[in-house]
């Protein structure tokens, strides 16, 4: 990508973006206007800051796109990341269902008859086990595309890393809850 | 009684009364142990990323209240406790911003600029001392400013300052990010409205919160931690996600494992001074004043400390000057932050409420003009407790001054784990301490949302300060304007009706038009973050 | 107060047969309707600490904050109503807010109100300086010409000082931009605004006598000023307080409730609990309990509608 095409997008992106919050959003999902009268008094209403906001937004993305095509063009381009991003972000959506999901999947799976995910999510090793599933996953997961190769060391590193990382949120404070504990 | 019997009755409440531990004939009080367990606290919160000082105190509050209970003994420990932490977490969050490019506090955002790069050429541990040593004096000296101006200066202040004039200085202090936008001031506008939008999601008066599309878990606007959180450490771990990827491991661009040279000689600490020393003096004023707070003073400390720089190494490229000018400033609010706070009752920023909340819990001290009456005839126990605090702070600063730099040279250990174990491991732990903060997966989810959108403005070159600091000012600017607006009866002509408005905004003007000439001089700066072109 | 604890206890014997006691089957998670740090944060936590010290059950505080409390509200009415999941709140949420807003997305019948816990300590304040003994003094200068502001910090409080300006015929710049409990005070010590509506934090600066409560804005005397002026003396039959309750999701079993209920109450009145150290400190201890807590939310919500339909035109 050329740096001129690159401010092109954000100049593209910039007035979308602030168009659709000039005619749509902030007219439809604000309930007071620019100026608001309530009991005969004249307030200053919720859609002003959003506003200047936008206009900042449209004003400067059109000047952004005005010298996009003024100044010299330089080759920027260090390849294309889209699909390691896309990877990146596959990686942490599994990760989050293994967060939200493996506890109560496994209370159904071993815990006794009856029982739910509510009333043991504070009772080990139930607590536990989404955040060191999903947080083993992540870890792991990032650091095997990094190095391009899984090893059960890299496993044994990700479970410790998450293990510690419970441990520190965990022990010292007993009203705070882990993911996704206070979820449920 | 007179100022120095007051000043040794302090002493003495904070060092004697209410003994906790008796070694031989050292005793050492409850309140004295509390501050340094609150200081090394904080120095862990400010450096583990996602984790802020205010968080820390809102967590501390209900257990150190249930632990020492409503006597006025508690005051004292519990005061010093929340001190500490707050002195803590400014110098910690410093130890992540130099070592791994992502600051553990949205004001250490500008260490990152010249402490990473140093970190990459292996001064780690010298850019680690530069802030410790920036940091600790910034901090002593706003609190020497507090100690000796509180009686009067907030009620000075206050004086000149109504609500029209609170609103002008509210446009002024925003004027400012015109001096923090870097190269390109389209992208920083740009950047500076984004950050205005996202912050009037789910605020706002009306019973309906706005622009939340119905959403429940907006009703109270992006959870602040996951934006700071989002925008500065997520987006800088996906581009070093995306470098390590691109580049390979092993690197030349990622910082040695090395920390190399750890010592600040006195010819090093020399060429520091005049840059903390205008630091402090910037950090101390924009403290003082009500509702700014320390990643403005941090931006601001930094910009002056660029003009003044003539040394070899540029700022932005791993000069000590850049890590002093921004940690000076930004350690320096803490203290006279407390000037209002004390002098007043009125807190100056979010660290300051929980301090007046503790008192106000506790009982038996009331921050208000009576804390500082110099009474003669009878002791006033309040101004007894305020001298116990400030030797409390100094006892922090004491303590920061001895063993600050071993401490954090003690974390700067973890830069010897390889890069790609460490950024899975610090994005877990950020996602996990946005997280407990939150209370939900709502919460993750925007944290890895403005992760990505912090990421794509890495890559387009949008600087990303102007929006968080646009983000930070714009709840109190839209609240000051609105009230001011209706206590004059609703005078669209309000903020002009006063000569020190006036002045404010003819200042913000000048600032706008000068923000041109100062990008001009300054080639190599904060465009925070390096424009990729080659 | 050491009777009604006997009654408490005595219905709750009766009410209740040995056998029969409820025990929680997981841990019970408070949603606080505040965000965390505050007075009634702290409240809230210090009640879970207590419940658990004395039963022995496994409390989790959790902060739901936004929307005025009514986050927390539409959040508790989904979850089930097994006992393990309870809210506590303010009873503006579920009166003035519910009926204010345009729509709420949730009625009383939705929540079982277990009891009430504490009152506010609502008054108009202003500086002592000023010279003003009362409501009375302040509106007959108001009268005679000078321009005033009177800070608020919700809109039934806006809606309160209109009213009050609008019965007795004068004009106030009403300031309704704060947020949160001290923020009105600050504002009047900073002489930002004039006078303003203060909900117990101010009880240290009168006592001091740098403040005065021109108005008790309660339907009972205030503790550190009690004889000032009754909201009565200016034309006005509203009470402005807020009380503390704590609630669960609607058809709650009756055992449940009724242990949960009978916790809340005991620790909170308990002599040397931290919660009740807390209230006596900060607040003021209102225990209604059971049926009377429904009652107490719906004689609120009345009155609400009385105020809005007053100030409506």
């Amino acid at each position: 990508m050329t740096k001129s095409r690159r401010d092109q997008w954000v100049a593209i992106v910039g007035i979308g973006l602030a168009l659709i919050l000039l005619v749509f959003w902030i007219r439809l999902d604000i309930e007071t206007g620019l100026i608001d009268v309530w009991r005969r008094t004249i307030r200053i209403g919720d859609a002003l800051l959003p506003t200047i906001g936008a206009l900042g937004m449209l004003f400067s993305a059109i000047w952004v796109g005005v010298s996009a095509f003024r100044q010299i063009d330089l080759d920027l381009s260090p390849g294309n990341s889209l699909p390691f991003f896309g990877i990146v972000l596959a990686i942490h959506a599994v990760s989050f269902v293994m967060m939200l999901w493996v506890g109560p999947v496994m209370v159904s799976l071993f815990a006794a008859e009856g029982a739910t995910y509510r009333q043991l999510l504070d009772t080990i090793p139930w607590k536990y086990a989404g955040f060191i599933a999903g947080g083993t996953c992540l870890i792991f997961a990032l650091k095997s595309l990094l190095e391009r190769k899984m090893t059960l060391h890299s496993l044994g590193i990700a479970i410790a890393a998450t293990v510690v990382i419970a441990f520190l949120y965990d022990v010292p404070f007993d009203t705070m809850q882990l993911p996704p504990n206070g979820d449920f | 009684m007179g100022v120095w019997d007051y000043v040794l009755a302090g002493i003495a409440e904070a060092f004697l009364a209410n003994p906790a531990l008796m070694l031989g004939p050292v005793v050492i009080s409850w309140a004295v142990l509390m501050v340094i367990s609150g200081f090394f606290a904080g120095v862990i919160i400010g450096a583990t990323p996602g984790l802020s000082g205010p968080f820390g105190m809102a967590m501390a509050l209900p257990i150190l209240i249930s632990a020492f209970g409503f006597t006025p003994d508690a005051l004292l420990p519990v005061m010093g406790f929340l001190v500490g932490i707050m002195k803590g977490a400014t110098v910690g969050g410093a130890v992540p911003a130099i070592l791994f490019n992502t600051p553990g506090t949205p004001d250490a955002f500008m260490t990152t600029l010249d402490g990473y790069p140093m970190a990459r050429k292996g001064q780690g541990g010298k850019a680690l001392r530069v802030a410790q040593f920036s940091s600790v004096s910034g901090d002593t000296f706003s609190d020497l400013v507090l100690f000796t101006c509180a009686p009067f200066l907030a009620i000075t202040i206050e004086k000149f300052l109504g609500l029209p004039e609170k609103a002008a200085l509210m446009v002024l202090s925003l004027s400012f990010v015109a001096a923090v936008v870097g190269k390109h001031p389209a992208k920083g506008i740009l950047a500076a409205s984004f950050g205005f939008v996202v912050a009037s999601i789910g605020t706002g008066t009306d019973s309906y919160p706005r622009l939340t599309l119905g959403m429940d878990q907006l009703a109270s606007g992006f959870p602040t931690i996951a934006v700071f959180v989002g925008v500065l450490i997520v987006g800088e771990i996906f581009s070093s996600l995306d470098l390590l990827w691109r580049n390979g491991l092993g690197s030349k661009d990622l910082p040695s494992g090395d920390l190399g040279d750890k010592t600040l000689s006195w010819k090093e600490r020399r060429v520091l001074m005049p840059f903390i020393g205008t630091s402090m003096v910037v950090g101390t004023v924009v403290g003082a004043l009500p509702g700014i707070g320390s990643t403005l003073a941090a931006a601001l400390g930094y910009t002056a400390g660029r003009k003044m720089h003539k040394g070899e190494v540029p700022f932005g490229e791993g000069a000590p000057e850049g890590i002093a000018a921004t940690e000076a400033a930004n350690s320096a609010v803490s203290g006279s932050n407390l000037i209002p706070a004390l002098s007043l009752g009125i807190p100056g920023n979010v660290a300051a409420v929980f301090i007046i909340l503790a008192a106000d819990t506790i009982g038996g001290f009331n921050p208000g003009p009576a804390v500082f009456k110099f009474s003669t005839e009878t002791v006033n126990t309040e101004l007894v407790i305020a001298f116990g605090l400030f030797t409390l702070m100094m006892t922090a600063n004491i303590v920061n001054w001895c063993t600050g730099a071993s401490f954090m040279r003690l974390l700067g250990g973890l830069i010897r784990i390889p890069a790609q174990i460490l950024l899975p491991s610090v994005l877990l732990l950020t996602l996990t301490s946005t997280y407990v903060q939150v209370g939900s997966m709502f919460g993750i989810y925007v944290t890895l949302g403005f992760g990505i959108i912090g990421y794509i403005m890495r890559i387009a070159a949008i600087p990303i300060l102007p929006m968080v600091i646009a983000f930070i000012l714009a709840e109190p600017l839209e609240n000051a304007v609105r009230n001011a607006f209706e206590a004059s009866g609703s005078d669209p002509w309000f903020i002009l009706q006063s000569p020190i408005g006036l002045t404010f905004l003819a200042l913000s003007a000048v600032m706008l038009a000068m923000s041109g000439r100062l990008q001009e001089r300054n080639k190599n700066i904060v465009s925070t973050n390096k424009d990729q072109a080659p | 107060m050491r009777h009604l604890f006997a009654a408490a206890v005595c219905a709750a014997l009766t009410a209740m047969p040995a056998w029969a006691q409820w025990t929680p089957s997981g841990p019970i998670k408070i949603q606080i309707g505040f965000a965390a740090g505050g007075g009634a944060d702290t409240l809230a936590r210090l009640i879970a600490e207590d419940m658990a010290a004395e039963y022995g059950w496994n409390v989790i505080p959790e902060n739901l904050a936004g929307g005025g409390g009514s986050v927390m509200a539409r959040a508790l009415m989904d979850a089930p109503a097994d006992g393990l999941t309870l809210g506590m709140g303010v009873t503006d949420t579920f009166a003035y807010d519910r009926l204010a807003a345009k729509d709420p997305g949730f009625t009383l019948d939705d929540f079982d109100f277990l009891t009430t816990i504490a009152g506010t300590q609502m008054g108009v304040v202003a500086k002592a300086d000023r010279g003003w003994t009362n409501l009375s003094d302040v509106i007959a200068a108001a009268k005679a010409g000078e321009e005033l502001s009177f800070g608020s910090m919700t809109a039934r409080l806006s809606d309160g000082a209109y009213y009050i300006s609008k019965v007795n015929d004068v004009n106030f710049n009403i300031v309704s931009g704060y947020k949160g409990g001290r923020a009105v005070l600050n504002a009047i010590i900073a002489d930002d605004v004039d006078i303003g509506w203060v909900a117990g934090p101010q009880a240290k600066g009168v006592a001091a006598g740098d403040l005065v409560n021109l108005v008790n804005g309660e339907d009972q005397p205030l503790k550190v000023s009690p004889d000032a002026e009754m909201l009565s003396a200016v034309g006005v039959d509203f009470f402005f307080g807020a009380t503390f309750i704590m609630m669960a999701p609607d058809g709650l079993p009756e055992d449940a409730r009724t242990a949960l209920t009978d916790a809340i109450a005991t620790v909170i009145r308990k002599d040397g609990t931290k919660s009740n150290e807390f209230i006596n400190r900060v607040f003021v201890l209102k225990v209604k309990s059971g049926e009377d807590a429904a009652a107490y939310v719906a004689k609120e919500s009345a009155d609400s509608e009385a105020l809005l339909e007053a100030t409506a035109n």
